[in-house]
């Protein structure tokens, strides 16, 4: 199984064409490894790992830290990318709408 | 496929240990979280370019671990390249220090960065958001077509590639005989001259020994005749002369002895003597008849002997030397016509490679004429699923001049807009932006204008 790394490839689409790029990685996504570097909730959405990079301070020396997001969290991060730093409750179901059956609750 | 990447001391990632799942994973973050950092880590250990600003503030070295699930048919390809896969994991390890060094390893053998870059092109396929930039490339598209071909086209490309490399030695050999032409030219017309001078010289072993004998002897003609006149006229030519005297003086013994037996020994000595003499009169008489005192003879012996000093200048100092030296220029001469052959068959070989090169291009042609359509079509129903309902891609296959790539250059026509008439991707990167902006070649579905060209090893299934 060869790997695919995409990275920031859909950069200044519309939300619509980035769900319809999505679901084409998707698709692809049975015959290959794929890794995708996104700001769109649409294509981070579909994935079925979805890894969070964030920076932390520690000591006063800043760490970027990995971890994969899973259940809430995971419908949060899709929320924040919906509607920013603020969460409504409305993007909260936005992103529940758009993650469907992909997020894992364990 | 990649199962875990661990990076030590790389920027701001201090310690990370990330487990990859297969399928699709989605990474996310704000911007300057390090998102881009991650991949470059991940590049790092495919071969990437290292130096020592990438090492974290107060750390010493910056190490990258990548471990890679492999498929038997890569395992394959790893062993004919030399690494051999544990079972079925792969592990590439980077490690760069502060004073800029850099180490590679496979599985814990130390390799180069280079021979990283080779295993990690055949792991890893990496797509920026810059990769429509390929379509700029002339040779883009061409490799976009012969990638989603595959295998025919590859092959086809490959024969050209090796046509091309054939004929490129031949012309090349040909042109080297070609730039040689003038010096030869001007090399025959010198040996040709020297070998006729020798000839015409028809020199033998020895003759300059005799011809110098022959020139002083000529030069001093008269005096040498003059002393021998003088010494006949007292032999035997004046009044009183030797031969006269030594008869009388004989006479006289002859009496002599006949009363004493003791004057036999002086009379037989003064005999021989008188024999003696007479023979070298004889011998003088009949060299002052030969003696040559024509000054002509003088001439031509002096032009002989300068003819030969003048070759004995040139060709050697001796006349073996100079006669060695016609026979050395004529093998050359010899050579050199040979070579003269060598041209016509240089000429005809140079001929054949390239009618072999032309045959390959044309198959490769032909290849790709008859796929362009049916790719055109695959690419349009892609965009079409994207959403750009009235795209219209063209794909036309042109001839250009003869390359290790063939003899075609592959234009895509592309209007995202009914009414347009589609222009050729050079001119319009309008894809850039658009949902198509990027599409592996060798997935199940093809190649959509932006992406960057796969080499056709990725995605075979392992």
């Amino acid at each position: 199984m060869p790997t695919v790394v995409f990275d920031e490839i859909d950069t200044g689409l519309s939300g619509k064409a980035a769900a319809r790029v999505a679901k084409k990685i998707e698709e692809f996504s049975a015959h290959a490894q794929v890794l995708v570097i996104s700001h769109l909730p649409q294509m981070a959405a579909r994935a079925d790992t979805h890894l969070h990079i964030e920076k932390a301070e520690h000591e006063g020396r800043t760490l970027t830290q990995v971890r994969e997001l899973i259940g809430e969290d995971r419908v949060d991060e899709i929320a924040r990318m919906l509607a920013g730093e603020q969460i409504a409750e409305e993007a909260r179901a936005n992103a529940r709408t758009l993650l469907g059956t992909k997020v894992r609750w364990a | 496929m990649i199962r875990a990447l661990q990076v030590t001391d790389l920027a701001t990632l201090a310690r990370v240990s990330v487990n990859w799942a297969p399928g699709f994973t989605a990474l996310t973050g704000e911007t300057g979280a390090g998102k881009s950092l991650l991949i470059d880590a991940i590049g790092l250990a495919m071969g990437g370019r290292a130096d020592a600003t990438m090492i974290r503030t107060g750390a010493h070295r910056a190490t990258v671990v990548l471990e890679v699930e492999v498929g038997p048919a890569l395992a394959e390809t790893l062993r004919g390249m030399g690494f051999s896969p544990d079972e079925d994991t792969l592990i590439l390890q980077r490690e760069v220090t502060r004073e800029g060094r850099s180490q590679a390893r496979v599985n814990g053998q130390p390799c180069t960065a280079g021979q990283l870059k080779q295993i990690g092109r055949l792991l890893v396929d990496l797509h920026g958001q810059h990769d429509h930039q390929a379509l700029l490339d002339p040779l883009g598209p061409v490799q976009f077509l012969d990638d989603w071909i595959g295998e025919p086209a590859h092959q086809a490309r490959e024969a050209v590639a090796e046509a091309f490399a054939h004929w490129e030695a031949a012309r090349d050999r040909l042109r080297h005989q070609q730039r040689n032409e003038r010096e030869r030219a001007q090399r025959v017309d010198l040996l040709r001259f020297q070998v006729q001078e020798i000839d015409d010289a028809a020199l033998t072993v020895g003759e300059h020994e005799r011809i110098e004998t022959l020139y002083r002897r000529l030069q001093h003609a008269q005096r040498i005749a003059e002393s021998i006149q003088g010494a006949l006229g007292q032999l035997a030519d004046d009044e009183v002369n030797a031969q006269t005297s030594m008869a009388s003086a004989k006479s006289a013994l002859e009496s002599a002895a006949q009363l004493d037996d003791t004057l036999t020994e002086p009379l037989a000595m003064l005999e021989e003597s008188q024999t003696a003499l007479r023979e070298a009169t004889r011998l003088l008489y009949a060299y002052s008849r030969d003696l040559d005192t024509d000054p002509a003879s003088l001439e031509q012996a002096q032009e002989r002997r300068d003819l030969i000093r003048n070759l004995h200048r040139k060709y050697g100092e001796t006349d073996e030397a100079v006669l060695a030296y016609r026979d050395a220029a004529a093998q050359e001469l010899l050579n050199i016509e040979n070579a003269e052959a060598d041209e016509t068959r240089l000429r005809a070989a140079e001929a054949e490679a390239r009618t072999a090169l032309d045959q390959q291009a044309a198959a490769l042609t032909s290849i790709r004429t008859e796929a362009a359509p049916r790719f055109a079509t695959r690419v349009q129903e892609q965009l079409h699923e994207l959403g750009l309902d009235r795209t219209q891609f063209i794909v036309r296959v042109e001839p250009v001049a003869i390359s290790p790539t063939g003899a075609d250059i592959v234009q895509f026509d592309f209007t995202a807009n009914a009414g347009e008439e589609p222009r050729p991707s050079p001119r319009s990167p309008v894809v850039a932006n658009s949902p198509a902006s990027c599409w592996p070649s060798r997935s199940p579905v093809p190649v959509a204008p932006g992406c960057r060209p796969w080499s056709s090893t990725k995605l075979t299934p392992a």
